[in-house]
């Protein structure tokens, strides 16, 4: 016979050779389905209308019975146990809006931004919650770049392509990864190399010359 | 060879297709056939169905159990804290807990019901002497599930119910100690008793009760239900 994945044939089995040994398999078919049942609808097929009978056997409706059961309750287990599997924690935080800098001169326990057109690496820390244990500081490493008149751009420091750190260039003026080649322009834009998209970004807001980040935007 | 031509026999459903493609190559149908519809004697009632419903309780126990298993910590620090977050954080988390608790219960019940009907039925007679073996033997294993399992939630009650249990094995003649020691891992139950338990638990019991399982079914369809008295 053929191994060859080749288009079936449109009757099955596909040669003569193969069909004594199929019609063998569907004669004891015949028989599971109406293993249980009178001469008069062994096979499992329905009576035809008018006749004398059920239409279904005995045995074809119990064991149809058993399946459907069988079926709903692998359905309710199916359910119960994947749908805690599925992103437990899918809900959507609202981030915290979390003070990252002092815009001029540098004050007590804020940390300077960075002077107009200069781009900067800055960090925050804000409680992030994981599961059951108790939420926790974590630090998040992020560019500033200073457009000027008080607008900053907080751009998340991990390449857009495999999550890579980026390194700020400051001769190029460019973002690069060291991984796998990515380069993105001052802008956040994408210059070369595998990235799919530009940088993402952070919500900012300013508030009494004190710069906030919020949550992540994707590009 | 065939007695009528393909293209004069009707064309069969896809699935089974399928299925004759696959008994083609493995003949898999005509043992599946044999094994699945054996012949039962006659008088069975609703008495004979507490063997298959504890195994019924079982596979529900396995189910809710490898996704237990995903959120449950064994370890001193967490264990409350991950079955508090699974209860209140995580969809159908209460549910998942509390069926896996009461078909432990079932379980337990099924199998001593299961237990009470062989030996009044007198079914454990010969020659199925060895099948009434391995079913105390897994009796004793269902024991020791739900002994183990009583631990892991880590609160008082689990605390102390193991505190106790130990201490009766420890009460045992010349190896009690021994056990005890073994049991706890440490001279009071803590972290490594917990471990211990948790190990037993998910990866000893469930492989021992598999195999007594099988045993347990092939006995039976090799000798058949015992004709009712």
């Amino acid at each position: 016979m053929t191994m060859d994945g080749s288009t079936p044939p449109a009757t099955w089995p596909p040669c003569e050779e193969c069909a004594a040994p199929a019609s063998e398999s569907d004669t004891s078919g015949a028989n599971v389905s109406g293993s249980d049942a009178t001469g008069a609808d062994a096979g499992g097929a329905p009576a035809p209308a008018g006749a004398h009978g059920p239409v279904v056997s005995r045995g074809r409706f119990l064991k149809l019975s058993f399946a459907a059961a069988a079926g709903a309750i692998a359905a309710t287990l199916g359910v119960l146990g994947l749908r805690p599997l599925i992103a437990p924690a899918l809900r959507p935080q609202d981030a915290d809006w979390v003070a990252l800098g002092r815009a001029g001169a540098p004050a007590p326990g804020r940390a300077a931004l960075p002077p107009k057109g200069a781009v900067a690496r800055a960090a925050f820390t804000r409680d992030v919650a994981d599961a059951y244990l108790p939420r926790a500081p974590q630090k998040t490493t992020v560019f500033v770049a200073a457009r000027g008149e008080g607008r900053y751009e907080v751009f998340d420091s991990r390449c857009t392509h495999l999550g890579c750190p980026l390194v700020w260039d400051q001769a190029t003026r460019q973002f690069q990864c060291r991984c796998h080649g990515a380069v993105f322009d001052e802008l956040g834009e994408v210059v070369s190399g595998p990235a799919p998209r530009a940088l993402d970004r952070y919500a900012t807001k300013m508030k009494d010359g004190v710069l906030y980040v919020g949550g992540l935007e994707e590009a | 060879m065939a007695t009528t031509s393909p293209a004069a026999r009707p064309r069969p459903r896809r699935a089974s297709r399928l299925g004759d493609a696959i008994d083609e190559r493995l003949d898999v149908r005509r043992p599946l056939v044999r094994f699945l519809n054996k012949p039962v004697p006659e008088g069975i009632t609703f008495y004979h169905c507490f063997g298959g419903l504890a195994f019924f309780t079982f596979l529900v126990l396995v189910v809710t159990g490898v996704v237990l298993a995903a959120f449950y910590v064994p370890s001193p620090d967490h264990a409350r804290a991950s079955l508090a977050w699974l209860g209140s954080s995580v969809p159908l988390g209460a549910v998942l807990r509390n069926l896996h608790r009461w078909s432990a219960y079932a379980m337990v019940v099924l199998v001593v019901a299961h237990m009470v009907r062989v030996f009044v039925q007198g079914a454990y007679r010969k020659p199925r002497e060895l099948n009434w073996v391995v079913g105390v033997l897994m009796l004793v294993m269902v024991l020791a599930f739900g002994f183990t399992g009583y631990l892991l939630p880590w609160d008082q009650k689990a605390y102390w119910a193991t505190s106790v249990g130990i201490n009766m094995a420890g009460s045992v003649p010349v190896v009690g100690p021994f056990l005890a020691d073994l049991l706890r891992g440490g001279p009071t139950v803590g972290a490594l008793t917990l471990l211990r338990f948790y190990a037993a638990h998910v990866f000893v019991l469930p492989a021992l009760l598999a195999v007594g399982l099988v045993l347990h079914f092939a006995m039976v369809r090799r000798q058949g239900i015992a004709r009712p008295l």
